[in-house]
């Protein structure tokens, strides 16, 4: 039992020890595999919480996680085009929501799609929107479906 | 003022047709307004009662499924509630029964009729029900300044007598209402108080004396309008036919009087329906009627195309389209060029660029020719695009060409060498159809410029139709659709929704209004362009599966997508379009031609047959022709180019024979075919 005790004792110590933001990959890899709520909510919890949320490369997973072949050669568009939390937040999330899918059915039709309304959309509001006109393109997604 | 005038406003044929519902007449309330005397043979004045229950047409708040009583219910309805009143309809069956007009259009309503008519009218009641909110009264129609000077003297009728004495009256009252409100008809916000409505010896067709009696059952009389409407609707074009011009002008008078373009879809509806017949009738009869435009007519509203992008998925859908039709034609190709017709403002090529740039070796140039009408839109839409490519570092060249679609030729579309040219049209075609070979010319000027694929957009109708009876018809059954499609996301009151219908009135005035070269309108289904391109040497292909998952996955994300359904519309010999369409009437309809192979060497040989006329005397000539085809290449195809190529204009002689014969490639060799074709004359 002592030796039990004392081998508890220095498992906590050594978890103690462990401290999460000193471990960013780990905490990278944990954050890869949250849905968006809950990177949201991570993203409250410090500041270099929110500094990671706010990477890319999370939103660029979260986008094609599920799709095999995994998308490449769009990551220059996308990062042209406001970067993949734009994309999510935007048009995949409203198009999935739409579509009722989940999240692990995803095809690239709905990728597709989404990147083409999210080029819209950018397109429209640089360029054709003025101050007076918002971009309209997306509103129909922005109504409650 | 008026109140003893009822009966004099009368013309006496309106008496005469008026005869059964004298007794009606009684119950009448004579107007009290002298707004009320605008137009010249005043009828038809409904109570005020039932006049404020029809234009309280309220702001839905939910617009759920059931309560939605669609304009093409309400005109499958007309035979519905006339089976449920029969007295009331058999009145205007004998009425109608004497004209072809009314008896063809009957019958086409009750074949369209759905075995379902007993839920129609239920769900038109609840609607009506759900519209009854406290909003103070629209003007009509009749309001408006212009319209009272559409119905000038007539100067050889018989009715001429009672309508001058009318004229000042309504002169002066016309005046005071036109300073009063500004509604231009249709269109624009006005100010107008609310007008009380009261009603005069009710002198219209004898068709409605349940009108009064249904005076407060709210739901049955906005069933009763919708069958009036669409009965003047009927009328006039009966009258047009006969040129009845008197009748004419009573009946555009009536319909300007219900019909609104603040009313229910189908009020709208009818009211830019109106509008077009006014037009028309003025240019049939310059020197009987004329209008004042109290606005353009001609305005092109670009707004409104945002707006419809907005609320509707058409855009969407046409672009997507038509862009995955242009990826898979561009698969693997290094330069590309892109020729738009009427590009607007480009937004249509943002998504095919991302598509591109994403490829895994994306094009090594992109080159798009817009043609547009206006310069400073070009320039912009120019420098957006050029703006955008350089964003994904997508080489990028942009040519613009300001000209009309017929002036267009090939040196303006700078075709380089070693470049994969596709064309897009996106409601373009169409407007070269005023012509037999306009659209031969321009289907030339595109091979011409060695285009691989045609891929166009337009709306599935029959709105080029030669007798002005089915052109109506139809186009009344289309945009009835149409407006529903728009009803289905905008509110009835918001000045969004008036400047799309605005906008698809212009369209409607143009199908009724105009004739010949000003007609540019002429809408064609699917069937009659694939033998169209066909005849010009493009041959239609099938839509593949993708774009139909991509046009149905694009309708999920609106709202209203219960009723607008893509599919795929098989052509003949395996083409097809993808078909956008609401509750089963086909709207919009993209499809894609390749350019068919015809040899060239067929080209020469035919311009070599050419009749000298040098001996003077009349002669035939029998051309047998033998070439090689390639097999894939079909028969009819081939005979149909050329027998449009012989009778094209050379001369006043045109080959009276023309055989073919067909050898397959291999059979034969190549000396063979140089020699092979006799020439025989003969005198007449």
């Amino acid at each position: 039992m002592d030796m039990d005790m004392d081998m508890d004792m220095d498992t906590k110590k050594k978890c103690t020890r462990f401290f999460i933001n000193d471990n960013m990959d780990v905490l990278i890899e944990i954050l890869k595999r949250l849905d968006e709520k809950s990177i949201g909510v991570a993203a409250c919890v410090c500041r270099l919480w929110c500094a990671l949320t706010r990477n890319d490369a999370l939103w660029e997973h979260l986008c094609f996680r599920q799709l095999s072949p995994p998308r490449e050669g769009v990551r220059t568009v996308v990062a042209a085009l406001g970067g993949y939390r734009r994309l999510y937040t935007l048009c995949v999330k409203p198009v999935l929501t739409r579509l009722g899918k989940r999240k692990d059915m995803w095809t690239t039709h709905e990728v597709d799609l989404s990147l083409s309304l999210f080029c819209v959309d950018y397109y429209e509001r640089l360029f054709l929107a003025g101050a007076a006109t918002p971009p309209s393109s997306l509103i129909f997604l922005c109504k409650a479906g | 003022m008026l109140a003893g005038c009822s009966s004099t406003l009368l013309s006496p044929r309106h008496r005469l047709r008026s005869g059964a519902s004298a007794q009606f007449q009684a119950c009448h309330i004579p107007a009290m307004s002298t707004q009320r005397l605008d137009l010249p043979c005043s009828f038809g004045r409904k109570e005020a009662s039932r006049r404020q229950l029809v234009r309280q047409v309220g702001i839905s708040v939910d617009k759920g499924i059931e309560s939605k009583s669609s304009l093409r219910q309400n005109i499958k309805l007309p035979p519905v509630a006339a089976e449920r009143r029969g007295e009331f309809w058999g009145r205007s069956k004998k009425r109608y029964a004497a004209t072809d007009e009314g008896s063809n259009y009957m019958s086409r309503v009750k074949k369209r009729k759905s075995g379902n008519g007993k839920s129609e009218e239920e769900s038109g009641e609840e609607r009506d029900e759900r519209g009854f909110f406290d909003l103070p009264p629209l003007p009509p129609l009749s309001n408006v300044p212009w319209f009272d000077s559409v119905v000038t003297e007539v100067t050889d009728s018989g009715m001429s007598k009672d309508v001058h004495p009318h004229r000042e009256v309504s002169a002066s009252g016309s005046s005071s209402t036109s300073s009063g409100s500004h509604s231009l008809a249709l269109g624009l916000g006005s100010s107008n108080p609310t007008v009380e409505r009261e009603a005069v010896g009710n002198g219209s067709s004898s068709r409605n004396p349940s009108e009064v009696v249904a005076g407060h059952n709210g739901s049955s009389q906005r069933e009763h309008e919708c069958v009036e409407l669409i009965d003047l609707v009927v009328a006039c074009v009966e009258q047009i036919g006969s040129k009845n011009i008197a009748a004419v002008s009573h009946c555009l008078a009536r319909l300007g009087k219900l019909a609104s373009p603040r009313g229910s879809p189908l009020h709208r509806l009818i009211a830019y329906f109106t509008e077009a017949f006014a037009l028309r009738v003025a240019r049939l009869w310059p020197q009987v009627f004329h209008i004042t435009p109290p606005r353009e007519l001609e305005h092109v509203d670009d707004d409104a195309l945002r707006v419809l992008n907005q609320v509707s998925p058409i855009t969407k859908f046409v672009h997507f389209t038509c862009n995955e039709i242009l990826l898979r034609a561009l698969e693997g190709k290094d330069r590309v060029h892109i020729i738009d017709f009427d590009i607007k403002q480009g937004l249509q090529w943002p998504s095919l660029f991302q598509s591109l740039a994403s490829r895994a070796s994306p094009p090594s140039h992109v080159r798009i020719t817009g043609i547009s009408e206006s310069k400073q839109e070009l320039m912009e839409t120019g420098d957006r695009l050029a703006g955008f490519a350089e964003a994904f570092n997508l080489p990028f060249q942009f040519h613009p060409v300001v000209d009309r679609l017929e002036d267009v030729r090939l040196w303006m579309l700078h075709v380089k060498e070693k470049e994969t040219v596709v064309v897009n049209s996106v409601f373009q075609l169409h407007k070269m159809l005023y012509e037999g070979s306009a659209l031969r010319e321009f289907l030339g000027l595109i091979r011409s410029s060695n285009a691989q694929v045609v891929v166009m957009a337009e709306q599935e109708a029959a709105h080029n139709e030669a007798t002005f009876d089915a052109r109506l018809f139809n186009s009344l059954k289309y945009y009835s659709a149409v407006y529903d499609s728009i009803d289905s996301n905008l509110t009835l009151e918001s000045p969004s929704r008036m400047k799309i219908e605005e906008m698809f009135g212009r369209e409607i005035r143009n199908i009724i209004g105009c004739e010949g070269r000003q007609r540019f309108e002429r809408h064609e289904k699917f069937g009659k362009w694939q033998q169209l391109m066909e005849q010009g040497g493009f041959r239609c292909v099938g839509v593949s599966e993708r774009e139909l998952l991509q046009g149905q996955m694009m309708l999920k994300m609106y709202s209203s997508n219960h009723n607008y359904r893509v599919e795929v519309q098989q052509g003949s010999s395996s083409s097809s379009s993808l078909t956008l369409s609401w509750s089963d009437q086909p709207l919009y309809a993209v499809s894609a031609s390749p350019k068919s192979r015809i040899t060239p060497p067929l080209l020469i040989l035919l311009s070599k047959i050419h009749p000298s006329s040098s001996t003077g005397t009349p002669f035939t000539i029998e051309i047998t022709l033998t070439f090689l085809k390639i097999p894939s290449l079909s028969n009819s195809l081939l005979s149909t180019f050329l027998s449009n190529s012989l009778a094209a204009p050379s001369g006043s002689e045109s080959p009276t024979r023309i055989g073919f014969l067909f050898y397959p490639l291999n059979m034969i060799s190549t000396t063979f075919f140089t020699s092979s074709f006799s020439c025989r004359r003969g005198f007449k």
